[in-house]
């Protein structure tokens, strides 16, 4: 009942905002909930103006009987108005104004839970966004995917989008995707995060699946370039007052297990080298003297990935230690082990060192152990 | 700045495409499509959008396509190259409907050249675009190969579908998977329009897409069995056309399934299969190929076992009548189908029914001059051979099939009927007589064809094959004891022939037809029966001349002693064969026994009889050969066979003397002449050596001699001499041991009886006069003195070397005394034979003669001359050119001195008939037509200057020939003196009491 009071209240409130004139409309609305926004007891009235005027979605209520068990409403929208939606977004974010508006408006916008078009038009948003280098606009995205979390699937989905866009389907990759570390190096560092998540893990898929070789290249070159890109997450967030920031996650980890697995499936030399800049930005994490860099779950992961490849080494009879596959990966871990340690950015250390005590034993490694177990 | 660009750009694309909707023309500037192409690398975002884009690109172009504005205005079909033709509007119009060519061309090179991430996302596009618009404009159901003629026209659907083509080659196995899912699925969704697409896309995979095409019309059968399955069975039939193979492999799974149901679905396998081909007939053929390829017993069993399983279908249930016609639409197999069915006739009922409704269908359309493809089929090489095959087959079914198969099909090719009875005349029915049921039913032809092909050319076929075997001698190995093909086809045609005689046996054949074949083909019979018999001929007399060669030599190596080498053991014997010669020996008795058929046949067609008319070569020919295989016959190796032979040309010679003059003359002269010179060796000829007349030196050949002086009684050929000065004496020929044959020499005579007897006018001599006139020019080698009269007894001396010579002829060819008997038969013939006798009188007296001058010898019973003059005397007789009281005188002429002899021969016999000359003046005839002379008459009545000698000697001899005396004298003359009695016989009664 309240809502369709405030419906009502909304349609006399903006009444030169008409449906037929689109995108004007939508444009209209994103002023107005400049405003609203800012109010924080009129945030049903918001969601309400932008799923109705921006992005044109109806709700059973209205009607449409089909409807009735969805949850989430359906947008009416085609193609051309949601490009027409995403130049008037674009546009909208490239105007100055404050950072906390319009971070909180793209929070407003995009939520944690999005229906599919929804979704679909934010992938297309911020993929249009690295291609036109809009750099207001990814900034608001990487605060936004650090709130909704870079693991979460919303994010991934947007981190597969852009490594289709611009990987899958890309005769040579774009400028803009290399330059993204200098336009939004904070999207850039969590974007870095989601796809450190897809490939080469053992949770997502039952095999080893390696990133494609073009986004290997374009995260090695991020990493040699902006050694420093891994802390960019850190960074404080631009939120609205009130809002509570959600922890940072870096990339890290990800990449480590990456460059640690990668001899099991690749023998590329990216990632010989994306390992020597991973030990760099560990090196220099010792400065800034934080200790959740590496999460213990993260590393254990690799530990688990590496003790299945010795299962199956087991069962075809092979040492590991004649398997220069695993040497190899064991002497990449324990080379990040000793730095990542040495700089005190592991949280779980006793722990992770009988962890790997457990693995088919390496000289490296033994050193290693037995250096930190004192 | 570029970033900023880039966005404005694609603010100036959604704007253009959002609101363009009503203009074609500006959406389809190249401008705008190079913007979109450009964005699919600067702003993969768009991907998308620029993809529903050039979908409305796809969809202009289509809609001209189909728009009567692009229609050619005559034709009224899509112009589809406007820019050459066409009016000034679809000029116009022509960029915006060539407009998605450049986007096509981009995307074929994303495809081919960029990540392979595109193809996929283009092929899935395409796929739904394709199918979208296809649903949409389509404005009539067409047929498949209508629907890709028309679509593949319009450039747009051209161009998407050679992007799928190209996006299929490239997709990895699951990829594959998902296209064809959406490819099926759409087929769902537009089963009436998306059929051209499978049926065209399908080629790219086309063992999944038959798989799953025919799993899908399967459901739809299962679920309701009156479902249509049109297009399923389209998009099958088309796709056949280029993945025959993957069909087959399709039906072979199924079938497989179908034979050995597992689940709920395998039952309804074979009814639906069988539906389906009702759909189109390259399925059919295709199922028919599978079925033939993987037949066999077994699995005839489980169908027979699993068939009431399908019954349960209603539609299959229902089904039978519209199997009958398929065996029509096969294009190939058919035949052999055909045939399986037949053979298992016997076992399963329906399988006659199935049989006689294809059959009686299958000949009314020929009937109806109707063509179905299964003639095409029946006309192929190796159904020809397999139809034969079946012919010869001792299932009657099978058989029957077979043979109405071939006359079905002979209806519309000549030639393969021309060969069928070709090739069935050349086999061999002895084993297995249905097989010349299947000739004869062949040979009566369709019933109701009005141009049904004649069998004649297939008769002229084998024959003319036949020649060329018997021409050349067949190098081909061939097991000892199997029949030629020569032989089996005279065989069978000697089998129809008497058929035909018989009337009732053989109802098919056309009562004219066979006769008249035969006798058309009587050329090419003729040509294969004289090249049998002449190297039948050739054989003999190689024998024949090994065998007196051999003699000689034994002779020759007891030079001048007259002992005999040869006696009756080595006649008949032939020395010991070489294994060599042992095949020669089987090649030559089958070869007589091919010769006994031909002969048969020519009897059982009447051929040379009057009815028949043959052209005069041909008469000649055939008279010659006749006579050849006569004396062929007679080498025959027992007593039946002879006689059986001799029967056979006996009818065939008598046939065409009767028929032709010519032939007759042609028989006859042969006849004498091979008894006397050729083959005299049958009729107990005695041969002359060769040493006689061959080694003459060259230099003394005669005609050499002659040029340096008259030969006169010195010529070293004078058959007078004993022999030549410097060689001793000439071998005495071996006179005692060979006698004449008397079966031969009878066959012989009947042989002649047969050439000269008329038929019609039983009296008539003609032929026989022609057998003496033909002795006259054979035996005596003169000329001169040939007349008929009798000259003085001393004029002999002047011809007294021909008469020797003739005397020798007899002696050496005894069968001429026969032949001489055979003629005096029938008077006057052998009064033209006067000059003969006349020799053998001349000699006889002179030897008679001559014997008296030396001393006395007694006269064995069996002495040469004693029988010549007694045969001679007896032939005198019989022809009655002696009047009655000499008739017997070669009774009695034994009995008397060689004196004696000379002197009854001079008087009585030589003075009679020199007063009498013997000529056919001496005859008349009588009511009966036969030639008489009449004793009783006073013209007849002897002189008794001609008999008195003889009474005076007889007198003289009255105790031993009394009796004779008796019959010859007395009672002549008592029933003479009945009507005027004669004093001085009276008185010589007195004396003789």
């Amino acid at each position: 009942m309240s809502l369709s009071v405030d419906n009502n209240k909304s349609l006399l409130r903006k009444g030169d905002m008409k449906l037929d004139n689109y995108p004007t409309c939508a444009v209209e609305a994103l002023t107005r909930l400049e405003t609203l926004i800012a109010s924080r007891n009129k945030q049903n009235m918001v969601m309400q103006i932008i799923s109705e005027y921006i992005f044109l979605e109806r709700t059973a209520k209205d009607g449409d009987v089909r409807n009735k068990s969805q949850a989430l409403p359906i947008s009416q929208m085609n193609l051309f108005q949601e490009f027409q939606l995403i130049i008037a977004l674009i546009e909208y974010f490239s105007r100055p104004g404050r950072d906390a508006t319009r971070n909180a408006i793209f929070l407003s916008l995009f939520g944690s839970h999005l229906n599919p078009q929804r979704s679909k038009l934010l992938s297309r948003l911020i993929s249009t966004a690295v291609s036109g280098s809009v750099a207001p606009l990814l900034s608001s995205a990487g605060t936004w995917m650090q709130q909704v979390g870079c693991k979460t699937p919303l994010s991934l989905e947007v981190a597969q989008n852009i490594v289709s866009d611009f990987i899958s389907y890309s005769r040579k990759t774009p400028e803009q995707l290399k330059q993204l570390p200098m336009v939004g190096p904070h999207f850039a560092a969590n974007f870095m995060v989601a796809v450190a998540d897809l490939y080469l893990n053992e949770q997502r898929s039952q095999s080893l699946n390696p990133p494609p070789d073009a986004l290997l290249d374009t995260i090695t070159e991020w990493m040699t370039e902006n050694p420093t890109l891994c802390q960019a997450s850190q960074q404080p967030l631009v939120l609205p007052a009130g809002a509570i920031a959600m922890p940072f996650a870096t990339p890290l980890a990800g990449l480590l297990r990456w460059v640690v697995l990668a001899p099991l499936v690749s023998n590329r030399t990216a990632y010989s080298n994306l390992h020597l800049s991973l030990l760099r930005a560990l090196q220099q994490l010792v400065s800034s003297g934080e200790s959740t860099a590496l999460p213990s779950q993260d590393l254990m992961q690799i530990v688990k990935s590496l003790q299945n490849y010795c299962a199956r080494l087991g069962e075809s009879k092979t040492n590991p230690e004649a398997d220069a596959a695993y040497q190899k990966c064991m002497e990449r871990f324990a080379q990040a082990v000793q730095i990542a340690l040495s700089s005190n950015c592991i949280s779980n250390q006793i722990q992770l060192l009988c962890v790997l005590e457990s693995l088919p034993p390496h000289k490296l490694m033994k050193i290693v152990i037995s250096a930190h177990k004192k | 700045m570029l970033r900023q660009n880039l966005l404005d750009q694609l603010k100036h694309f959604i704007e253009t495409v959002s609101n363009g909707h009503s203009c074609p023309q500006l959406l389809t500037s190249p401008n705008l499509i190079k913007l979109a192409l450009g964005f699919l690398e600067e702003l993969p975002a768009t991907r998308d959008i620029v993809f529903e884009y050039f979908a409305l690109l796809a969809e202009i172009s289509v809609q001209l396509y189909v728009s009567p504005e692009m229609a050619d205005s005559k034709t009224g079909m899509p112009v589809s190259q406007v820019k050459q033709a066409g009016n000034r509007q679809q000029q116009l119009r022509a960029p915006e409907y060539e407009s998605f060519n450049l986007v096509k061309t981009a995307l074929q090179s994303l495809v081919w050249k960029g990540p392979p991430a595109w193809s996929p996302l283009i092929a899935n596009w395409s796929l739904e675009l394709v199918a979208k618009l296809s649903d949409k404009y389509t404005q009539r159901r067409m047929t498949i190969t209508a629907s890709c003629n028309y679509w593949l026209e319009c450039s747009a659907m051209h161009g998407l579908m050679t992007l799928i083509n190209s996006c299929f080659r490239k997709l990895t196995q699951p990829e594959e998977e998902a296209c064809v899912e959406i490819m099926l699925n759409a087929f769902h969704r537009f089963p009436m329009t998306f059929d051209w697409i499978v049926a065209r896309l399908g080629g790219c995979f086309p063992y999944k897409i038959i798989m799953q095409i025919l799993q899908c019309g399967i459901k739809r059968f299962v679920e309701d069995y009156r479902c249509h399955l049109d297009s399923e069975a389209g998009i099958l039939d088309y796709m056949t056309s280029c993945h025959e193979q993957q069909l087959r492999a399709a039906f072979r799974e199924m079938l497989r399934e179908g034979f050995a149901p597992k689940k709920p679905l395998d039952v309804a396998v074979v009814p639906f299969l069988l539906i389906t081909t009702n759909y189109s007939d390259t399925i059919l053929q295709s199922l028919v190929n599978v079925l033939v390829e993987i037949y066999s017993e077994d699995m005839c069993e489980v169908i027979v076992q699993k068939s009431p399983l399908w019954l349960s279908n209603k539609m299959f249930a229902g089904m039978q009548p519209t199997l009958n016609n398929a065996v029509l639409r096969l294009n190939e197999h058919g035949a052999t189908l055909l045939l399986t069915a037949a053979k298992m006739a016997e076992k399963y009922v329906w399988c006659q029914d199935f049989l006689d409704n294809s059959m009686q269908e299958l000949e009314q359309w020929v009937l109806n001059q109707r063509n179905f493809p299964l003639l095409a089929d029946l006309a192929y090489e190796e159904t020809k051979y397999m139809l034969w095959k079946s012919c010869l087959s001792t299932n009657l079914f099978e058989q029957q099939t077979a043979v109405r198969l071939l006359l079905v099909v002979s209806s519309q090719h000549p030639h393969i009927y021309y060969q069928t009875v070709s090739q069935l005349l050349k086999k061999s029915y002895a084993q297995n007589p249905n097989g010349i049921g299947a000739l004869i039913r062949l040979l009566g032809g369709q019933s109701g064809m009005v141009n049904f092909p004649g069998f004649t050319p297939g008769f002229k076929m084998v024959l003319e094959d036949i020649t060329l075997h018997v021409q050349v001698n067949n190098r081909l190995p061939v097991p000892p004891g199997t029949p030629s093909e020569a032989f089996n086809t005279f065989s069978n045609l000697n089998i129809l022939a008497r058929m035909h005689k018989s009337k009732n046996v053989a109802p098919y054949i056309k009562a004219q037809h066979l006769n008249q074949a035969l006798n058309e083909c009587l050329p090419k019979i003729i040509q294969i029966f004289d090249c049998t018999v002449n190297k039948l001929v050739l054989k003999m007399d190689k024998d024949a001349a090994e065998r007196s060669a051999e003699k000689f030599r034994a002779q020759q190596s007891n030079n001048n002693n007259n002992s005999d080498m040869c006696n009756g053991k080595d006649y008949g014997k032939r020395p010991k064969l070489e294994p060599g010669e042992e095949k020669l020996e089987e090649e030559d008795v089958t070869r007589m026994r091919l010769a006994h058929l031909i002969v048969d046949l020519l009897n059982n067609i009447d051929v040379g009889s009057r009815t028949n008319v043959l052209r005069t070569p041909q008469v000649l020919k055939l008279a010659v050969l006749s006579v050849k295989y006569f004396f062929v016959g007679l080498t025959e190796q027992t007593v039946i066979r002879r006689a059986a032979a001799s029967h056979r040309s006996f009818s065939l010679l008598q046939r065409q003397c009767s028929a032709r003059k010519i032939a007759r003359t042609v028989c006859l002269r042969e006849l004498v002449e091979g008894a006397l010179f050729y083959h005299g060796h049958l009729l107990g000829q005695l041969e002359e050596y060769e040493l006689d007349e061959l080694q003459i030196p060259e230099h003394e050949l005669l005609i050499l001699q002659n040029l340096h002086t008259s030969s006169g009684a010195n010529s070293n050929r004078s058959v007078l001499h004993s022999g030549i000065i410097g060689r001793g004496l000439r071998p005495v020929l071996p006179t005692n041991d060979r006698n004449c044959d008397a079966e031969k020499q009878a066959l012989y005579l009947k042989a002649l009886n047969a050439c000269c007897a008329d038929l019609e006018k039983p009296n008539n001599v003609e032929g026989y006069s022609l057998v003496s006139l033909l002795l006259v020019e054979l035996v005596s080698t003169d000329v001169m003195y040939n007349g008929l009269p009798f000259p003085d007894e001393e004029f002999t001396r002047v011809t007294m070397e021909r008469d020797m010579q003739i005397r020798r002829a007899f002696i050496t060819s005894p069968v001429l005394w026969a032949v001489l008997g055979l003629i005096a038969g029938h008077r006057p013939a052998l009064c033209y034979s006067s000059v003969l006798l006349r020799a053998l009188c001349a000699t006889c007296l002179h030897h008679w003669r001559g014997k008296n001058v030396n001393r006395f010898q007694a006269t064995a019973a069996n002495d040469e001359l004693m029988l010549c003059t007694k045969k001679m005397l007896q032939l005198l007789a019989m022809s009655q050119l002696i009047p009655p009281p000499l008739t017997n005188l070669h009774l009695i002429i034994e009995h008397f001195e060689s004196a004696e002899i000379a002197l009854l021969l001079r008087e009585c016999i030589w003075n009679y008939l020199k007063d009498h000359v013997p000529s056919p003046a001496l005859f008349h005839v009588d009511n009966n037509g036969l030639h008489w002379r009449n004793t009783n008459t006073q013209l007849a009545k002897v002189p008794p200057q001609y008999v008195d000698t003889l009474r005076h000697l007889m007198q003289r001899k009255l105790a031993t020939l009394g009796p004779h005396y008796h019959q010859m004298f007395i009672m002549g003359e008592l029933m003479e003196g009945n009507s005027e009695p004669d004093p001085t016989a009276r008185l010589q009664i007195v004396e003789l009491d």
